[in-house]
């Protein structure tokens, strides 16, 4: 009896162990074909677009020091007049560069589909995938 | 809108996960809780009592001994529930199982997944 056991609860891992990599294969395969989409495509083509665009790496920079600068009124809701307009006059000269906003565009285009694709995925295991699918503190 | 073959490609992962043990134990779980109107009073009752504590506390008042007490005895009647247990296991490894899968999708994608598609709630 306790060898049945033993056995039946070896061959449940096992089972179970096999239905998970079919999982992993799946998500890989449909991250691949994510890669694929007209979307991801056009993220990537953006994002070297952007890396080889100097001027707009240093708007990016000049936006992300000023960000940084002030982090604490930014997360305290306490933004003088002042820092509102120049964060926001540093922000619209970066995104007027063609590069910047057509990343900006391409993946804000992808997020979308991704957004997509979880909702499918949601309502066909019964599930929210996008809420669960990262390790969170708050459950 | 999505494409057809990313549509096919997502849906077949889907209809894979759907099968996954954790996913398809949850699924089982939560229809079973569903249908137990005992289970269903216990957890209104703990809640409806967490609710009152908590609003207690914010307002600087100290529970009762008597407050205290029942809400112990709901905690012990959950914790013998054993459709409730079964939930909160169910809950708690698919819980662990989705954040696996999803590194498995951005490992093969390049991007993370999870921070493209989930709410930022902590």
């Amino acid at each position: 009896m306790a060898l049945q056991s033993v056995d039946q609860a070896t061959e449940f891992e096992a089972a179970t162990r096999t239905a998970e990599t079919e999982v992993y294969l799946a998500a890989g395969n449909f991250g691949t074909a994510l890669r694929g989409s007209p979307e991801f495509v056009r993220l990537r083509a953006a994002g070297a677009a952007l890396g080889a665009d100097d001027a707009a790496q240093e708007a990016i920079e000049a936006f992300n020091r000023c960000q940084s600068d002030l982090q604490l009124e930014i997360r305290f809701g306490t933004l003088d007049g002042l820092q509102q307009a120049e964060l926001e006059r540093i922000q619209t000269a970066m995104l007027a560069f063609p590069t910047v906003a057509e990343y900006v565009a391409a993946q804000s285009a992808f997020e979308e589909i991704c957004r997509e694709t979880a909702a499918l995925v949601s309502s066909e295991i019964g599930i929210d995938f996008a809420a669960n699918c990262r390790a969170g503190c708050c459950g | 809108m999505l494409d057809n073959e990313l549509h096919q490609a997502a849906l077949e992962f889907a209809r894979t996960l759907r099968h996954a043990p954790a996913v398809a134990a949850y699924r089982a779980a939560t229809e079973a809780l569903d249908a137990n109107p005992g289970a269903q009073a216990l957890l209104a009752d703990v809640r409806e009592q967490q609710s009152t504590l908590a609003r207690m506390q914010q307002t600087g008042l100290s529970p009762t001994q008597l407050q205290i007490d029942a809400f112990r005895r709901s905690q012990a009647a959950i914790r013998t529930s054993e459709t409730i247990m079964a939930s909160l296991r169910a809950t708690n490894e698919v819980k662990a199982f989705l954040p696996v899968v999803a590194r498995h999708l951005s490992k093969s994608l390049g991007f993370d997944y999870a921070q493209l598609v989930a709410p930022q709630s902590c």
